[in-house]
């Protein structure tokens, strides 16, 4: 079962993705706010995280940037999910390694479900190919 | 010198409340579309059965709300798009992508509300490959979105409703307009035709405005903001592109969207992304 950790301070969201993701078979973990995000996502070591940008307490950037920095996050799947609209903001995300973003009011729940379901297609073939020789 | 003083006083007392006009809207765009998504995914997962099976009635109920819901959304895009136009931060972000797949998605989006109003869309693609186009896809969908919606809003209530979307490339003579001189020479030509009410010919030179609406669109049942076209229009040409249209009263529409295509690459066997 892979493990998807959600971490969406709209709680109407968060639970609608947790409900969905469930449905789907994934084990969730979920939380409100950044500094838990993180502290669960280098205990738990889930196989996608869903993040929120903004956030009280530490927001979705932040978050990220602290967890590309570890050994295991540095190359953890996220996607950013967002109603933010405001360009410089995002754009700043895209200066981290492992960005990918959506807006989730122009997404259907069910694309959502299959974006993460592509992300980690994605990132088990990384793993599986065969090292580089040269 | 006082005068002077007085003056630049003023222009930026007005650039102040301009800032906060935008401010304002861009916050209030923001803090409505998180409900209004989370409504429309409640509702996604109702109708997808994912809380049960629904009664014929709940079916219907919940798709009224998916159509609501959608509107909004677009008029809180719209106004914060408008916001964006009107302070310059309008950025257009082109990615080659598969308009007819594109088209095909938009429609899809809209037949609830167009099967809720007895209309139906058809697709026409006047060659069986065509390039992949350099759009920003988020934008351009606002662009067709408005543009169908307009289609189905202003319907006939004498006629069929029958809209067509037709994409085709500029040389293939869809319309004179498609040869003007101020249409970028390579184009891919989005027209959107329709048979209803049509725009009176008063109202022709001013349908492009902010908030304007034509006298006979009083007449329909759903008011529109009178932003769509406005927006269409800010957005094209924004883009490079034009847009204009055809129209009799009382015998429907057409509105033309010339797209440039610098960069196209033709549809192959595989999907390829080039820039």
């Amino acid at each position: 079962m892979e493990k998807i950790l959600i971490v969406e301070d709209e709680w109407s969201i968060l639970k609608a993705l947790g409900e969905k993701f469930t449905r789907e078979g994934f084990q969730v973990l979920k939380t409100i706010d950044g500094r838990q995000g993180l502290e669960i996502a280098l205990r738990e070591h889930p196989d996608i995280i869903l993040l929120d940008v903004i956030m009280p307490n530490v927001d979705g950037l932040a978050m990220l940037k602290v967890l590309r920095e570890d050994a295991w996050g540095k190359n953890a799947p996220v996607i950013i999910l967002t109603n933010l609209t405001d360009t410089e903001k995002l754009n700043a995300s895209t200066q981290m390694s492992g960005y990918e973003y959506l807006v989730k009011s122009d997404w259907k729940i069910a694309d959502v479900v299959s974006k993460v379901k592509a992300k980690l297609a994605q990132a088990h073939s990384k793993k599986t190919a065969p090292p580089e020789t040269s | 010198m006082e005068t002077t003083v007085t003056n630049q006083e003023t222009n930026k007392h007005i650039r102040e409340l301009e800032r906060m006009k935008t401010d304002f809207v861009s916050i209030a765009s923001h803090q409505l579309r998180t409900p209004l998504t989370a409504i429309n995914w409640y509702v996604e997962m109702l109708l997808s059965g994912d809380a049960g099976q629904l009664t014929q009635d709940q079916r219907s109920y919940l798709q009224e709300i998916e159509i609501s819901t959608k509107r909004m959304v677009t008029l809180v895009n719209d106004l914060l798009n408008v916001s964006r136009i009107e302070t310059g931060r309008l950025k257009i972000e082109p990615v080659s992508i598969d308009i007819v797949a594109f088209a095909k998605d938009v429609i899809h989006e809209l037949m609830p509300w167009a099967q809720a109003k007895s209309c139906s869309i058809k697709l026409n693609v006047s060659q069986e490959s065509l390039p992949y186009i350099p759009i920003d896809a988020s934008l351009m969908r606002q662009v067709i979105d408005n543009l169908l919606t307009n289609a189905i809003r202003y319907s006939s209530p004498l006629k069929e409703c029958d809209i067509a979307l037709t994409l085709t490339l500029q040389n293939e003579g869809i319309a004179p307009e498609a040869n003007d001189p101020f249409v970028p020479s390579s184009s891919l030509i989005i027209a959107v035709s329709d048979k209803g009410i049509g725009i009176p010919q008063e109202s022709q030179p001013r349908i492009f405005e902010k908030f304007f609406r034509a006298d006979n669109a009083a007449t329909t049942e759903v008011r529109g903001s009178g932003l769509g076209l406005y927006l269409a229009k800010m957005i094209v040409e924004a883009s490079g592109g034009k847009i204009w249209f055809e129209s009799q009263e009382g015998e429907g529409a057409t509105f033309y969207v010339a797209i440039p295509m610098q960069g196209m690459v033709k549809k192959a066997g595989e999907r390829g992304l080039i820039v």
